[in-house]
């Protein structure tokens, strides 16, 4: 399909992740990509794990650090970017123990990440397709999951906080 | 979802819990006859709100369950603070089947009935949520 063209409000974004062997040098979107096709593309692998119920999301893409670089003779200084920290990567979910067990159990795996906003609904199935019937929008990023940290809450439900660490760049945004 | 707190709802007061009290409760938009004339209740379901509390489109429901009691006038407070306890026993802090959670209960107390002299009554209001698919 083609990237979502429209302004609209972010409902569809889900957190799939690919839990398999990553092969070396997976540096690019469309590498990716390849990695969330299901072995029959349209079903979802053992592999492919989706985050449940997701309540926040954090900001996602390279942020931006930007030095000054004094200019002699120049009324401003000139600006340049340099290596930005990555960002913060906690995803804030609703927290039902059975459906986070399996995220339980990547903690500290190194997986591959995808960020996807939909123009529409998108279940697991239909993401490990080739391409998706609705507007869509993907980042990527290697990384691990981190640590879990369960919140619970007297009159709403019981959240966690998801903390993600990147272990590459992020690539994107891209389409299937 | 409004059918499945509704019947969540409706569930509670069919059960032994409450029956055992033979305190009788009619749903709003009742118009058959009252007979127990002198201590009933009206229940109303009203759902008020819903939001997503996740991405992907899952919707949640919230708002109020508001039983009106009416009791004897001219005999003080008590019977209507001792149906109110029953009324929490069965509904605070409960989940129920389809997975409406109720909240806290408080009463508003209004006197008695404008249009029948010989009723006292008060409003018990709980909230309740619940989280679909």
């Amino acid at each position: 399909m083609a990237h979502i063209s429209s302004l609209g409000a972010g409902i569809y974004t889900y957190l799939d992740i690919f839990t398999g062997t990553i092969p070396a040098g997976t540096d690019t979107a469309v590498e990716c990509a390849a990695l969330f096709v299901g072995t029959t593309p349209g079903t979802a692998d053992a592999d492919h794990v989706r985050m449940p119920s997701v309540r926040e999301f954090p900001s996602i893409g390279t942020p931006a650090n930007i030095v000054n670089v004094p200019v002699y003779g120049q009324a401003t200084s000139s600006q340049v970017q340099g290596q930005s920290d990555a960002p913060t990567l906690e995803v804030t979910v609703n927290y039902i123990s059975a459906d986070m067990d399996p995220i339980h159990n990547l903690i500290g795996q190194e997986v591959v990440f995808r960020f996807m906003m939909a123009a529409s609904p998108v279940t697991q199935d239909e993401g490990a397709g080739n391409t998706l019937a609705a507007e869509n929008t993907e980042f990527y990023f290697l990384g691990k999951i981190e640590a879990i940290l369960v919140n619970p809450a007297l009159t709403d439900a019981t959240t966690a906080t998801v903390t993600l660490s990147a272990q590459s760049d992020f690539f994107g945004a891209a389409t299937i | 979802m409004y059918d499945d707190v509704l019947s969540d709802i409706e569930s509670v007061f069919a059960s032994t819990a409450w029956t055992d009290n033979n305190i009788t409760i009619y749903p709003d938009n009742y118009q058959g006859a009252i007979s127990t004339q002198d201590e009933f209740c009206r229940l109303n379901v009203l759902p008020s709100s819903s939001n997503n509390y996740a991405y992907g489109g899952d919707k949640s429901l919230e708002g109020l369950v508001a039983v009106k009691i009416f009791v004897k006038a001219g005999e003080g407070q008590s019977r209507l603070m001792a149906i109110s306890d029953i009324l929490d026993t069965v509904l605070q802090n409960k989940r129920l089947t389809n997975g409406t959670e109720l909240g806290t209960s408080y009463l508003n107390v209004e006197g008695l009935d404008p249009s029948n002299n010989s009723l006292y009554s008060a409003r018990y209001i709980i909230p309740f949520k619940l989280y679909g698919e």
